[in-house]
């Protein structure tokens, strides 16, 4: 399989934990949230663009909405191959971070 | 927003462009809700900004460590070359706040009667009429009032229509009393158009034909803080005096409509406002017409049917021209068609729009100050590369390629244009009072926060950095590493192309210049210029009467007043005061249409202006046939082609002997001619009369020139013994004349700032290149003292490169600026001709100036000690 990116890897996390309500602003707020980092509308699109053209995502719109002036959400939704990478990756993460004792240090 | 969308357009991929947008707006709402408008229009700008790298291919995501360092790097140059940066960031700034300007001049012209939220569906009707050969000759808005009938009945797609015109008047409530010109309008105008209604319902507060709607400032201006709503306020047209009750207050109109008004009451009146047949009369097309269409229907069905509403409802006026020989085409003598409300503004065509081409103008004065600054920041950053070409070559050396470098003068070019833009809205910021006055604009510098023009202004730091960067970044990206590094390589601040540049900067500059003074030389002429009668001492007042008998006797009570005054020296009346509009009747001669100025004047008009009789005799009171008589001007005598004229009637001259005006008037004097139009035009015949059913508005009286003041305290004390209850509404004619000018003056100012800019920032880029150029020849200029060079030949070796440019430059601005202000003066019957003086004046001050600019540093080149220079290194 293709490994994922770190950004990639967190925006898709995002969406798997939001369930049916992952857009663009919601998984921006989410990740901004996890990370404690500011994220730009742009930074979270670019993720999202390659996950789906691996196939890990896949989107659909909504109806336009006036808050939204006039424009549509899409809403992103984790598939089958997206589940099956996180698993994938869960497991190499775990293979590669076992026997590290656990201290966390900035310097 | 607009732009922001464009940029975005580019770069996201077109799936997610939708819900992007959406992101970005969705949240903006949500910050501006919690935070204010300001907070969030900089996070939308922030967001645009940061989210651009983002959305650039992954290589550029690699070069994002780079652009840290290019910024770094860009700094530190900006702080190493102080005066240099100064100029770009100073030069462009002022472009800049140019552009800024003239953004908003233009955005308010395009924005006109876009708030009306019917926008879409409300149309005038514009009116065509045709000349002899069926083409078009002249669009106006004006209808007769009596046609609303017919068309409803002919046109059912109109769910609403409105009619809109206005009448001066006095308007009082208790001792508030001013005159004013008030707006009529039929009862579903506040429902066809948006203009919010602080209190009353648009359906009803014009429902009846004594209710007046007031605007929020005139509501207080007669009212203080009292409530007005329900109060009474009189009216006086003429001798009609009427009572109307306020039943609505509404918010003043915007500055970007074309209906602008303070107070409104039902058409209706207007048979007090104007005359009795005011709504009855088939001839009068004085009103323009409002129409507000059912939903769906499109303008064209209507106007199809045009041509047959017309020949139906007008058959017997048509007839009417037809057998009095007026009309002698084919069809209809006039067609109508249907302008948006949105359109009207610009619509050109149609007599009282704004004229589109002022904005282009504007549009080019900016862009020709923005052009000279970009040109400076390209010269002076290829001029300067020589002193950055180590780092260029180690650059390259390390393994940079060409496109970053280009990205990476790019990055300093956006840099140094961002700085500059915020000065420019600073001083956007500063000088937006004055523009206004000058523009008779309400333009406002926070209307960069909408995000649509925040959009421009990012836009326009990218145009120009990108465009003002292109040039040097190319060029050096180009070096040899090889070459660079070894010493070998010279370039910059002598190349062909930094010469020609210099060359067009100093030629647009020249160009403003000698608009300048030609202009200015223009209105000069025009302001200087005899009239052919006397308007020292003379005032205008304002005769608030609509009765023909009325206005007679007020001049006639005035006069016998002040009789006894030594310094009040001649009292008359006219129909019309000079300068503020005419009276012009056609005339057929020997088949041929001469337009004729007429006046009704009163005894002693001639003896008031100070224009003498030359042949025959001026109006007397000892005969009593004077009403029948007619006075020409020597340009009438030579358009009717006879010498012999007096004792004749216009009717025996002309061969139309009909007993109608003109044509029974009797000649009884000739004078000679004088100016009655503003110098544009030339001089016209001119008929006065003293045709008793024609009322005069204005009263002319001559002063004598000392103790002023006094006299004018008792001029009016006098009015108020005659009319107390009309304000004594009075200008001296020389404002009027002058006022005829405005426009010139205006254009004048606006050009002549811009001029001085222009030279300003042209000169403060030979400046520029001049400090770079000693530097370089520092060591040239050292060994020629010790040679025995003296101060002049120093002075003329660093500066006389510039100098020949920008002789060169006049060379060339001279042509174009001789067919530029040949075409705009072409405009003005009265002229100065185009002489050598001028070019001459503006060749001297750019080359003085220019070389005022480079002298400081040149001077300081050569009383340099050589010692120092040599000892350079």
């Amino acid at each position: 399989m293709k490994y994922l990116s770190r950004p990639e890897e967190i925006v898709l996390l995002a969406i798997w934990k939001l369930g049916k309500s992952a857009y663009g602003v919601t998984i921006r707020k989410h990740v901004q949230e996890a990370t404690n980092k500011y994220w730009s509308i742009g930074a979270i699109y670019v993720p999202l663009e390659r996950l789906e053209r691996k196939g890990f995502v896949h989107s659909y719109s909504s109806e336009p909405t006036a808050e939204r002036g006039g424009r549509s959400k899409r809403y992103f939704e984790i598939t089958e191959d997206g589940l099956e990478a996180l698993e994938e990756l869960k497991k190499v993460n775990q293979a590669i971070w076992s026997g590290y004792p656990g201290i966390v240090s900035d310097k | 927003m607009k732009f922001s969308i464009w940029i975005l357009n580019r770069i996201v991929s077109e799936k997610y462009k939708d819900s992007v947008m959406g992101d970005l707006h969705e949240t903006y709402i949500g910050i501006k809700e919690k935070h204010g408008l300001i907070r969030a229009s900089f996070w939308y700008i922030i967001q645009i900004i940061t989210s651009l790298p983002e959305f650039f291919s992954s290589q550029l995501q690699r070069g994002i460590a780079m652009i840290r360092n290019y910024v770094k790097i860009a700094f530190r140059n900006l702080q190493k070359q102080k005066v240099i940066s100064f100029i770009n960031i100073f030069g462009l700034s002022m472009g800049l706040a140019f552009s800024l300007l003239i953004y908003l001049y233009i955005e308010d012209e395009l924005s006109y009667d876009n708030f009306h939220e019917n926008a879409d569906k409300v149309y005038r009707i514009a009116k065509m009429s045709f000349d002899r050969n069926n083409e078009i000759e002249f669009q106006s808005a004006s209808l007769p009032a009596v046609m609303e009938n017919s068309f409803l009945d002919n046109f059912p797609e109109v769910e609403a229509l409105t009619r809109y015109t206005g009448a001066g008047c006095v308007v009082a409530n208790g001792d508030r009393i001013f005159t004013e010109y008030i707006r009529l309008a039929d009862s579903r105008f506040f429902e066809i158009f948006t203009f919010p209604l602080l209190s009353g319902e648009p359906s009803s507060v014009l429902s009846q034909d004594n209710m007046l709607v007031i605007s929020r400032s005139y509501a207080e201006k007669y009212f203080g803080y009292e409530d007005p709503l329900g109060k009474t306020m009189k009216i006086t047209f003429g001798q009609n005096q009427r009572e109307y009750i306020v039943s609505g207050i509404f918010e003043d109109c915007p500055s970007n409509s074309t209906l602008k008004f303070n107070i409104v009451i039902n058409i209706q009146n207007l048979v007090w406002a104007w005359y009795p047949e005011a709504l009855r009369s088939w001839g009068d097309f004085s009103i323009p017409f409002y129409l507000y269409l059912k939903p769906g229907i499109e303008p064209a069905s209507l106007e199809a049917r045009f041509e047959t509403f017309i020949s139906q409802a007008f058959a017997s006026q048509i007839e009417n021209s037809r057998r009095q020989g007026w009309w002698k085409g084919e069809g209809n003598p006039f067609a109508f068609r249907l302008q948006n409300i949105r359109d009207i503004h610009l619509d050109n065509e149609v007599y009282g729009a704004s004229d589109p081409k002022y904005s282009m103008i504007l549009a080019a004065i900016a862009f020709i100050v923005l052009f000279i600054a970009a040109i400076n920041f390209m010269n002076l950053s290829v001029g300067r590369s020589s002193l950055r070409s180590i780092e260029i070559g180690i650059r390259k050396v390390m393994g940079a390629g060409r496109k970053q470098l280009i990205r990476q003068f790019w990055s300093e070019s956006l840099i140094i244009t961002a700085i500059a833009m915020a000065a420019g809205l600073l001083i956007t910021w500063i000088v937006i009072p004055s523009f206004n006055e000058l523009s008779g604009k309400a333009l406002r510098l926070d209307s960069f926060l909408e995000s649509e023009n925040l959009g421009a202004l990012v836009l326009l730091i990218l145009f120009v950095g990108i465009l003002a960067g292109s040039y040097p970044a190319i060029i050096m990206a180009r070096f040899r590493p090889v070459e660079i590094l070894k010493g070998k390589m010279k370039i910059g601040g002598r190349n062909a192309m930094t010469k020609s540049l210099v060359v067009i900067q100093f030629a647009l500059a020249v160009v403003l210049v000698i608009s300048t003074v030609v202009l200015s030389g223009q209105i000069d002429y025009l302001l200087s210029r005899d009239l052919g009668y006397n308007r020292d001492g003379l005032i205008v007042a304002r005769i608030q009467e609509i009765e023909a008998k009325e206005s007679e006797k007020v001049v006639n009570q005035f006069r016998q007043r002040l009789e006894s005054y030594s310094n009040v020296k001649n009292v008359s009346g006219t129909s019309v005061s000079f300068g503020r509009g005419l009276s012009s009747y056609p005339l057929e001669i020997d088949g041929s249409e001469v337009t004729l100025n007429q006046f009704r004047v009163e005894y002693d008009y001639l003896k008031t202006i100070g224009v003498d009789v030359l042949q025959g005799r001026d109006f007397s009171r000892q005969m009593a046939t004077d009403s029948l008589s007619v006075i020409v001007n020597k340009k009438f005598v030579e358009a009717i082609g006879e010498e012999d004229i007096l004792g004749k009637t216009i009717g025996d001259l002309t061969g139309i002997k009909r007993r109608s005006y003109p044509f029974r008037l009797r000649i009884i004097g000739v004078v000679d001619n004088y100016n009655v139009t503003s110098l544009a035009e030339g001089l016209n015949p001119v008929i006065l009369m003293m045709e008793p059913d024609w009322r005069m508005s204005y009263m002319l009286i001559r002063i004598s020139t000392e103790n002023i003041t006094e006299t004018i305290d008792l001029l009016s004390s006098t009015w108020k013994e005659i009319k107390p209850d009309k304000p004594f509404e009075y200008r001296f004619h020389n404002e009027d004349i002058e006022s005829q000018y405005n426009n010139e003056k205006r254009w004048s100012a606006i050009i002549r700032y811009s001029s001085v800019m222009a030279v300003l920032i042209a000169c403060m880029g030979i400046f520029g290149l001049t400090s770079i150029s000693i530097n370089r020849r520092i060591k040239e200029i050292g060994l020629r003292k010790v040679l025995g060079a003296d101060l002049s030949q120093i002075i003329k070796l660093v500066s006389g490169e510039f100098i020949v440019l920008v002789v060169i430059a006049n060379l060339i601005a001279m042509p174009v600026s001789f067919k530029i202000m040949e075409s705009v003066l072409s405009g003005y019957y009265y002229r100065i001709s185009i002489g050598m003086q001028y070019f001459v004046f503006a060749g001297i001050l750019t080359i003085l100036v220019a070389m005022i600019t480079i002298l400081y540093l040149s001077l300081k080149a050569a009383l340099t000690n050589p010692a120092d220079s040599l000892r350079y290194e």
